[in-house]
Formats: C-alpha cells, sequence, structure tokens
C-alpha cells in the first residue's frame, strides 16, 4: 500500500520547504554582499584617515632633507598653531614643515620658508597662518586646506595683501605705507582717484547711490550674483565682470564703466576684498583704525574730497574729458564759463541741499559721513578758486590799447552793456557818471569778481594784459575828469534809511534790494567792494542816461536838506553788510513769461525739454536749482553759454544760433522762473 | 546551560521567535507573500535601519557637538577635520537623514498604494502618519544644528511660513501660526533659544517619542496580523483581525519566521548599511559659511522636502504655506475613514483597473502641475496688492481645485472610493514631486526662474 497521502504532505512539505530555503539562500546572497561592501567602505575609510596622507610625505620628505643637512631628531606628527581670541586653529605647518625653518629657503613648496619679512612683524604663534592667508585652518588636505569657497577664502599669494585691511588702516589717512603691501596701496589709489568713494560709502563717508562698501571684504562666494557673470565663478571674475561692465551684472546699475587695464582691475579687486570692519578683539588691531571706527578719523582735505567723493561723476579735478560716461549730464566744474557764473552762494547751496530727484545729493555731515569743518574747508577752497590768477593791484596805470580794449568789450560785455533798445541787462558803464567816481581798482574788482546776484560773470580768465587793454578803452570814453569821493561817516538813523530805502530805491534796486531794473546793491559782497561814498555821489549825481536819476538830476539844486537822507540810507545800507538773507534772493523778474514761452520751445526746449525738465542739458525746473540759481545767474548762463559743452553763447550769437537780445533773455528767464515753486531755505551753517 | 544549538525543530524554530525579547513582536509563522520583494520593497525595514543608523551615528556625534551659537559651527569643523573619522560619520548622519525623509515618503506611497490601511487597520496608519510627522521634526530640527548659512536661513524661511497665518488677518493672540512661530524660533529670530530648544528636541524630545511611536506602530501591526497580504482576505476568517496575540492559525501562514525572516530583516539591514555607509564614504556633506543673520542668503531654501511648499509659498504664503499643506495632511490622515471599501488589499494598485487610474492621473497631473507653474509669472504681477485674491487665485490653488475635480469625477465614474483615492492621491503626488524639482534645481536668486546646473 502506497501511502500517497503521506507522500502528497511531504511533498507538499518539500516543496515549501524549498521555496523556504530558496529565499532564506537570497537573502543571505544579500548580506554576505553587503557585508563585504560595508567591509570595502570602512576599509577605504580608515586608510583615508591614517597612512596615505599627503602631510606625512612632506614630513617624511622635509626629514630627508633635513637629515641631510643637520642631525634630526623629530617625529611625524600633526602640527597647529591656535589662538581663540582671533578664532583659528592653524595646523598649516603640518604640511608646510619648513616655515620656520631657515635652512628650507631653498626648497620649494610646501617645505620652503616663509618668504619676506613678514614673521619679523607678525608672529605666527600669535596670529597664525589663516587670519592672512585664509583657507580652513584645520583641514590637512590641500582643496579644504586653501578652500576659497568658505567665509575665510584662501588667497593666493599675489592677493595675500587684502587681508592687510583686517587690522590695517586702508581709507582714511592721507598717506598709506605698510611694507610689502604695494598692490594694495596701488588699489587703494585707484579707488580714492577715481571718485568711487562718491557713490560707494565707505567707513561711513561716501554716497548713497551703490552699495556700502565697508565690510565687502567679509562677503563669501554664495552673496554674489552670478546670473550674469561669464567666466569661472570666483569673487575675483565678480569683480572684474562688474568693473568692465557694470550694467552687465546688475542691470539698473548707472554705475560707469571704467576701462582699467588688467592690472589695475586686479590692483582694485585686491582692495575691494581687503575692506573689513574689526573681526578681533581690539588689542590686535591699531589704533588708528580702532579711532576710525569710533569716528575720529583723520580730517580729508577739500583736495582728497573732491578726489574721492566728486571726481567719480564730475570728472577728475572737474575737467570734461576725464568724466567718465555716466548716464546722466553732470556739469564739468573746471568749465571757465560755469567758474565765472557761479558765485559761492550757488555752489555752496548746491553742494549742501544737493538736487532733489537726481543723482547730486546733499552733502550735509549727516548724509555724507563728512565733518562739518571739511564741509567748510571745502566751501573755503571754492571761494579761493574765484580769486583771480593774479594779483590785480599791480595793474595800476599802464597803459594800454583801446583798439584792443574796444575788441574785448565787444566780444564780452557789450552784449549785456550796450543795448540797443528796450530794458537793458546792465548798467550803462561807458557813462561819466559811472567811470567819473570808479577807480581803476573798483573797476578790476568787478570784473574779476563779477556782482552778486546780477548777471556780472566773475571774469577771471582774463590776463593781465586784457584788463589794461579794457581799461584804457573805457577811460577813453571818460570825458570828465574823476572826481573825489565825499566822505561818509556812518552815522545815519538807520530805521529812518530803512523807510526811505523803501520808498526811494526799491521800486528799481528790488524789494530789499536785491536788484531789478537796478543792480542788487544789498548783498554783503557788493556792499564791501564799494566805497560808501561812491553810494553817496551816485545817489547824489545819478547815472546820465539811465533811471538811476539821483538828486541833482532832478533840479534840485540845494541837497544840503536832503543830505541827511543820504546818510541815512548809506548807514542803513551797510549796517546789513553782513546779514545773510534765509534764500538766495532771486531778483525781480523782467521779462514777459509768455513771449518766453515761445522763444524756448523754439531756442532752448531741444535740449532742456519742453517743460524744463531737462534731456541732453541739465533740468531747468529742478527746483533745487531754481532755489539756488538767481536771476542774475540764469541771465549770466545764457549770455556766456559754455564753452565746451552744447550751450551756446545767446549774448553773443552765432551762425547755428543767431543771438538773443537782451529783453529775449530776460524773457525766457521770466519763463523759468515761473517753473518755481517753492523756495528752499538755505542752510545757515555753511554761511559766514 | 542551555544548548545554543540551531532550532531545527518546528517546537524549537517557534520557541525562537517567541521566546525572544528582542524578536518576539515578529509571528512565529508568516505569510510568504510578505517576503516578496516586490511587495513592499522592504521600505519599513530600510526606514527603521535608517533610523537605528542615525540613532547611532548621532551619539558619537554628540560626543564633540555643542549646541551654543559661538561654538556650534566649530565643533561642526573640529569633527570634521579635526576627529579621527569625524567626516565620515557626519556625513553618515546627514546623508541616512536625508534618506530617511526620502524612505519614509516611499514607504507612505507604498502601504497607500497597496491598500494596507483597510481591514482594520486603521490605527497603523494613523501612527505611521505621526512617525512621518516625527521624522520631518527631526529631520527640521537637526538642520539647524550645523549653524551655517545654509541652516540658518532655511530654519529662517521655514519658520516664517509658519508665520503665514497673519495674512488671513487673524488677531495675534488667537494665531496658531505665529504662536508656532514663536514656539520654534523662541524669539523674533532664529538665535541661542532656537539652537538649544531645537538640539533638545532633536536630541530627546523626538528620540524618545519616536521610539514610543514606533514601538506603538509595530505592536498595532502584529496585533491587526502582520502586513496585510492579497491572500489573507478568506470567507473563513471574515476581514476582521482575530485578536489572537499569537495568530498561527491564519490560512496563509505556511512558513515559519525562523530563519527566514531574521535573514530577510538583516538583509535589507546591511544592504542599506552598505548604501549609506558608501554614500558617506563618497560624497561630503555640505558646510557653508557660519551663519551671519545679517547677510541672507539668495536664494534661501528650506530643506528639500520643504521646498514644494516654499515653492508654493511662493505664489500665496497663506494658500501656499498654511491652507494647502494642512489640506494635504488632513487629506492623507483621513484616508481610512474616507476608503472603507477593503478593495483587494495587498495587491498593487488594487488591480489593473486601479493601475489604469493611477497611470491616467500620473498622465493627468504632470503637464496641468507644470502649466500651473509656468503660469506663475503672469498670476504674480496680475494680483499684486490684493491679499485676497492672490490668495485664493495663484498656481497653487488652482492645482488643488483640478486635482480634487479630477478625483471626484473618476470616483463618481467608477463609483469607487478607492479609486477616488488613488487618483487623489497620485495626482497629489505627481503635483508635490513637480513642485519640489522645481523648488530645487529650477529656482534660483530672488526665487527667479533659471535653468539648472547653468545650463
Amino acid at each position: 500500500m502506497v501511502p500517497w497521502d503521506r507522500l502528497a504532505i511531504y511533498l507538499a512539505v518539500g516543496i515549501m520547504t524549498g521555496m523556504e530555503t530558496n529565499r532564506t539562500r537570497q537573502f543571505k546572497v544579500a548580506v554576505i554582499s553587503g557585508g563585504f561592501v560595508i567591509i570595502l567602505t570602512l576599509i577605504l575609510m580608515m586608510l583615508g584617515e591614517s597612512g596615505l596622507r599627503d602631510w606625512e610625505r612632506f614630513q617624511e620628505n622635509y626629514l630627508a632633507i633635513l637629515g641631510e643637512k643637520v642631525s634630526v631628531d623629530d617625529k611625524i606628527r600633526i602640527r597647529q598653531i591656535e589662538n581663540h581670541d582671533l578664532r583659528f586653529v592653524d595646523r598649516c605647518p603640518t604640511c608646510h614643515v619648513g616655515l620656520h625653518d631657515n635652512q628650507m629657503t631653498d626648497q620649494s613648496l610646501p617645505l620652503t620658508a616663509h618668504p619676506g619679512e613678514a614673521f619679523s612683524t607678525h608672529d605666527p604663534e600669535q596670529y597664525g597662518c589663516s587670519t592672512c592667508h585664509g583657507g580652513r585652518g584645520r583641514a590637512l588636505d590641500i582643496p579644504h586646506a586653501h578652500d576659497q569657497a568658505i567665509d575665510n577664502p584662501f588667497l593666493r599669494s599675489n592677493q595675500t595683501q587684502a587681508y592687510c585691511g583686517k587690522c590695517h588702516l586702508t581709507i582714511f589717512p592721507a598717506e598709506f605705507s605698510l611694507p610689502g603691501a604695494g598692490r594694495l596701496a596701488e588699489g587703494r589709489t585707484v579707488f580714492l582717484r577715481n571718485g568711487c568713494q562718491g557713490c560707494h560709502r565707505v567707513r561711513g563717508v561716501g554716497g548713497m547711490h551703490g552699495p556700502e562698501l565697508t565690510d565687502l571684504g567679509t562677503r563669501t562666494l554664495h552673496s554674489f550674483d552670478f546670473r550674469r557673470v561669464s567666466g569661472d565663478r570666483s569673487i575675483n571674475n565678480w569683480h572684474r565682470e562688474h568693473l568692465r561692465n557694470p550694467q552687465d551684472i546688475s542691470t539698473e546699475s548707472i554705475m560707469p564703466a571704467f576701462h582699467f587695464p588688467e592690472t589695475i582691475t586686479s590692483a582694485l579687486t585686491l582692495f575691494l576684498r581687503g575692506q573689513f570692519s574689526p573681526q578681533f578683539p581690539l588689542q590686535y588691531i591699531t589704533l588708528p583704525m580702532i579711532r576710525e571706527f569710533k569716528h575720529e578719523r583723520s580730517v580729508i582735505s577739500p583736495d582728497e574730497i573732491f578726489s574721492r567723493l566728486c571726481s567719480g561723476c564730475h570728472g577728475q579735478r572737474g575737467l570734461p574729458d576725464s568724466i567718465q560716461t555716466v548716464p546722466f549730464s553732470v556739469p564739468t566744474l573746471a568749465n571757465p564759463d560755469f567758474q565765472a557764473v557761479a558765485s559761492l552762494d550757488y555752489i555752496a547751496f548746491t553742494i549742501t541741499e544737493g538736487r532733489g530727484g537726481r543723482y547730486m545729493h546733499a552733502w550735509t555731515s549727516e548724509v555724507s559721513g563728512l565733518y562739518e569743518t571739511e564741509i567748510r574747508a571745502l566751501l573755503s577752497s571754492v571761494r579761493d578758486m574765484r580769486s583771480a590768477a593774479f594779483d590785480i593791484s599791480r595793474i595800476k596805470h599802464q597803459a594800454g590799447s583801446v583798439e584792443e580794449g574796444a575788441r574785448i568789450f565787444q566780444g564780452n560785455c557789450a552784449m549785456c552793456h550796450e543795448a540797443n533798445e528796450g530794458t537793458r541787462l546792465a548798467p550803462n558803464i561807458l557813462s561819466d557818471g559811472f567811470l567819473s567816481l570808479a577807480t581803476n581798482a573798483y573797476i578790476l574788482a568787478n570784473v574779476v569778481e563779477g556782482r552778486a546776484n546780477t548777471a556780472m560773470p566773475a571774469w577771471r580768465t582774463f590776463r593781465e594784459e586784457q584788463l589794461i587793454h579794457l581799461l584804457a578803452y573805457l577811460r577813453s570814453k571818460q570825458t570828465n575828469s574823476m572826481r573825489p569821493l565825499p566822505v561818509t561817516p556812518m552815522n545815519g538813523n538807520i530805521s529812518r534809511g530803512d523807510s526811505l530805502f523803501y520808498y526811494s530805491c526799491s521800486r528799481c534796486h528790488g524789494e530789499k534790494g536785491t536788484g531789478g531794473i537796478g543792480p542788487a546793491i544789498m548783498n554783503g559782497a557788493f556792499l564791501r567792494m564799494t566805497d560808501p561814498g561812491l553810494v553817496a555821489a551816485t545817489i547824489t549825481s545819478g547815472r546820465a542816461h539811465s533811471a538811476m536819476f539821483g538828486l541833482t538830476s532832478r533840479g534840485i539844486k540845494d541837497i544840503s536838506g536832503r543830505e541827511n537822507d543820504i546818510l541815512d540810507i548809506i548807514t542803513f545800507m551797510y549796517s546789513r553788510r553782513d546779514s545773510i538773507p534765509d534764500y538766495i534772493p532771486a531778483g525781480m523778474v523782467l521779462g514777459d513769461p509768455d513771449r518766453g514761452k515761445s522763444l524756448f520751445y523754439r531756442r532752448c526746449a531741444e535740449c532742456h525739454g519742453q517743460q524744463g525738465e531737462g534731456g541732453k542739458g541739465p533740468a531747468l525746473n529742478n527746483q533745487e536749482f531754481l532755489s539756488a540759481a538767481s536771476n542774475g545767474y540764469l541771465l549770466a548762463t545764457i549770455s556766456l553759454g559754455r564753452l565746451g559743452t552744447r550751450m551756446p553763447s545767446w549774448g553773443r550769437g552765432s551762425a547755428d544760433y543767431p543771438a538773443l537780445t537782451p529783453q529775449e533773455r530776460q524773457d525766457v528767464v521770466a519763463l523759468i522762473r515761473q517753473w518755481q515753486t517753492i523756495r528752499i531755505k538755505r542752510d545757515k551753517r555753511w554761511i559766514k | 546551560m542551555r544548548s545554543l544549538k540551531t532550532p531545527a525543530t518546528t517546537l524549537e524554530r517557534t520557541r525562537a521567535i517567541s521566546k525572544n525579547f528582542f524578536l518576539h513582536i515578529h509571528a512565529a509563522k508568516l505569510d510568504p507573500y510578505v517576503l516578496k520583494p516586490t511587495f513592499t520593497f522592504g521600505l519599513g525595514v530600510v526606514a527603521t535601519s535608517l533610523f537605528l543608523i542615525l540613532i547611532t551615528s548621532g551619539i558619537f556625534l554628540l560626543f564633540y557637538y555643542t549646541p551654543s551659537i559661538e561654538r556650534a559651527y566649530f565643533s561642526i569643523l573640529d569633527i570634521t577635520y579635526v576627529v579621527s573619522g569625524g567626516r565620515f560619520l557626519r556625513n553618515l548622519h546627514r546623508w541616512s537623514a536625508h534618506g530617511l525623509v526620502f524612505i519614509s515618503l516611499l514607504h507612505l506611497a507604498r502601504v497607500f498604494y497597496t491598500g494596507a490601511y483597510s481591514r482594520g487597520r486603521g490605527l497603523v496608519w494613523y501612527s505611521g502618519m505621526i512617525l512621518l510627522l516625527l521624522v520631518l521634526s527631526f529631520s527640521f530640527s537637526g538642520y539647524l544644528l550645523p549653524w551655517d548659512q545654509l541652516a540658518f536661513w532655511a530654519v529662517t524661511i521655514a519658520s516664517n511660513i509658519a508665520n503665514a497665518t497673519r495674512e488671513i488677518g487673524v488677531p495675534a493672540f488667537m494665531d496658531p501660526g505665529r504662536f508656532l512661530k514663536y514656539l520654534l524660533l523662541g524669539g523674533d529670530q532664529v538665535g541661542q533659544a532656537t539652537l538649544t530648544r531645537f538640539f533638545l528636541l532633536h536630541v530627546v524630545f523626538l528620540p524618545i517619542t519616536t521610539l514610543f511611536m514606533l514601538g506603538y506602530h509595530f505592536w498595532r501591526m502584529r496585533k491587526s496580523d502582520g502586513l496585510n497580504t492579497p491572500g489573507s482576505m478568506s470567507a473563513a476568517t471574515g476581514s476582521e483581525t482575530s485578536g489572537d496575540p499569537v495568530s498561527d492559525n491564519m490560512p496563509n501562514t505556511k512558513w515559519l519566521s525562523w530563519p527566514v525572516l531574521i535573514w530577510a530583516e538583516l538583509s535589507v539591514f546591511i544592504v542599506t548599511l552598505a548604501l549609506v555607509l558608501l554614500f558617506a564614504y563618497l560624497i561630503d556633506a555640505p558646510l557653508r559659511a557660519m551663519a551671519n543673520p545679517t547677510i541672507p542668503e539668495n536664494p534661501a531654501k528650506s530643506p528639500w522636502y520643504f521646498l514644494g511648499v516654499q515653492e508654493l509659498v511662493s505664489y500665496s504664503a497663506f494658500s501656499g504655506g498654511i491652507a494647502i499643506p494642512l489640506l494635504l495632511l488632513a487629506g492623507l490622515f483621513l484616508i481610512p475613514v474616507f476608503d472603507r471599501e477593503d478593495k483587494q488589499p495587498g495587491t498593487w494598485f488594487s488591480g489593473t483597473e486601479g493601475l489604469r487610474i493611477t497611470i491616467l492621473s500620473v498622465l493627468f497631473a504632470l503637464p496641468v502641475a507644470i502649466g500651473a507653474i509656468l503660469l506663475s509669472p503672469v498670476t504674480a504681477p496680475a494680483f499684486r496688492g490684493q491679499p485676497l485674491l492672490t490668495m485664493l487665485l495663484n498656481p497653487g490653488t488652482l492645482l488643488t481645485i483640478l486635482y480634487i475635480i479630477w478625483a471626484l469625477l473618476l470616483g463618481r465614474k467608477y463609483r469607487s472610493r478607492r479609486y477616488s483615492a488613488l487618483a487623489l492621491f497620485t495626482v497629489s503626488s505627481v503635483g508635490f514631486v513637480v513642485l519640489t524639482v522645481v523648488g530645487i534645481w529650477f529656482r534660483g536668486t530672488d526665487w527667479q526662474f533659471i535653468w539648472p546646473w547653468g545650463l
């Protein structure tokens, strides 16, 4: 009897057990192969940690080389320097074994001794290696030790100087001399001479258009935007591309493209990467740097200020050919025509108030970080630039050529001082009434310094001989001899003089004497320049062929009763010599703005925009500009033009741009003045 | 002394399992189907293995790590460069952590697609969901500990996502998002308080909670008679658990656990360990510059598993950061409540019909997700300055609505909640994967679109 049921059961169990055994075997295979991989990986890992490392090889070489020279008793070990104040753990000497060893100067890297004199001033035991060289001090393999993508990136030997900036000053002292930091000094010079600080604030001083650069050296690779940078992804390359063409990197940038050669770019990059705020405890940082961070930095001179802050936009020394192509118009400050018409008031106002809505911002202490003394020194130096290039008192009674003088007069003065019709822009100076009272010195002062708040520019660029000829020509028009100036004691009644001035003089000379049909006479510049006797004589006798009618010209023979009046007026005027008005006086408007509008559209709008909003020429409807510029400034600029720019001289006229008559010029100025909606008070801190 | 020879008889083999402290969580007998690699892919065991590896490597790292903001970064540097084997251990810990998050998600998908939550195993599902949240919290809390730029800004971003409830104008004292942010950060900003409490979470609270929850997860599974296999549904026993702790009377338990189950689990553990050790040897864990609160990273990206959410947040902070993720979590949690059909448990996709629905859902979800993302440069400027519109009409909500409609339509067509759930899970997963991929590789500075790897 075959036990079929038992067989069936055995078969079933057998099959099941067989399948079970198969599964088990599959898993056993997986365990064994997995185990192999584990053991292999662990062995590789352990080998990597010991026995085959680069640094051990280097140290063996070192001991071998040294052993040829002297007997050695040293073993292969990790060598380490630590300093927790400076937060480093540097194991660089593990590979760079020969660092301190003078016998290794003939070797190559990594065994060579440290080059240069750095160790004499920076003890490596105290300062370590990664403080000056960067890199990961703890790492013992080359790619990690020399890592350039970390927060203290390793710098190649030609850039190591950048890290001097961690402890040493780089921005404010006028002189910079660190031994061994030649390229850093080079980069610094480039930075300071090209006006970079004018847009990029560093250590508290500078403009605000670009990002602040104070801690640029601490920025890691990840914080730079490489989306539009071609070439390799490194900080050096980012700076190179950015300097080459800033708009490529950040599309809304207004930074001009400085076309520096490669050596300059790399020096500048090195300097930028050397910008640090103090990171270490104070005993490691130089005392001047600590003071600088406490805002006790050294003072910078006006020349330095111009070079650091202004030259980026206004050109080095204000010269037109050195202006980088910024995407907006800037005046060239060294332009003689600009210098002629821009008074100290105008310049001071522009510097301290800026131009709202444009890139020129107010350079006060709060905004720019300059000290008040520095700003005052800057304004003084501007004033000093306005004096003549020579001593005009030397021109006494030298004879000049009348024909030459006539030519000079015709080419420069006649566009305002000789009018054919209507309202004159300027008094008749060829009249006896003026010439018999005005000494040569007085005439020259007027010519060279100009008249504040009027359209009379400061003709600084005339040479000595030109002035001599001009004087000769003027004197040739004089018919009577010089009259002596009356002595004028200043003891009149000031308040009576005030009301007399108001009733008698202000109709022509403007309310508060700021100018109208007659010139502006109540400003400090005029009053300092003019002898009170001249004023008294002018009031007495008037000016022939002008609206200044004086007392005698009205047929008043006996002026003895009126002498007190004159005294009062003069005393009043001179008592106000040192007062500074709150607003820059614009003066009266003598033109017709409607006529001016059609003139403007035809002649000016092409460059200055239909509403004076600017374009190729500067904006004329800017409120800061209109608060800074008197009507005289506008008239003078229009009449003179700006040589070297596209502003023609509308007083002289040319083939392309025929001259405007004085009345037409007054009309245009009337239109421009209409665009002023607010008057900005000036900050009296800056006006002495 | 008891003999240590290999168990041979059935009784010995049974006792080897049931009388062993570590092994008695297993049943003495098992259904051979559970050992099919293509059934579970061993994902649960992989996850547990990774967890054990993490605990071990974590304990070693604890010897050297200091949770102070002045020292944390430098202690990591010491571990990496100074401690022997430190770099390797750190890499091991990091890659196991990423692996655990990834495997947990895969395990979730497997359990769902094989319908393993059905037949009364709802509690296993819930405990598993809680474990998922614990794993994510683990990874998130550990992410901050190196205190480098990556860590700092990732946590800043994520905590601000939690704070997005302010968009709906909830008053501050009732605002749960704000509460969560301050609970996480211990202040307004990531700082020492944050590091301390993240360290506490990572090393004390979460391990204890996870171990307990894991224990419950295993116990609950055993109480439900092990894994949900196709053959375990039979007319004889019905669909309820027998309640018998030693369920050797189930019809499909044909094999003895000893030794095959032990070999199976051991092999999964060894292979996992081998792979993760290889990874740790070959690839270094990232470490950026030390955390600097004044210099934000750009783009500041949260860890990869949150990047899908961050992408959604870039469309709308509230709907993308709070509404949709909460919806997603609620949906996941409530699957066993929604689907009570017990349709072919243990079979992938519940059969060929289900497979077809899954494939269709993938084909639907992929272009819709990509299209919605490409729509984002259009909708963002259109609704700028109008928070309510931005919240309601952005690519994230659009995707959500379309996906829900798809699932409802399918459910109605096939008249099956299981198929509806299949569809919704599939489309949500595809959408989530697409968003995460975009967040990882296709977003650069200022969260603008870029081609990955500088193409």
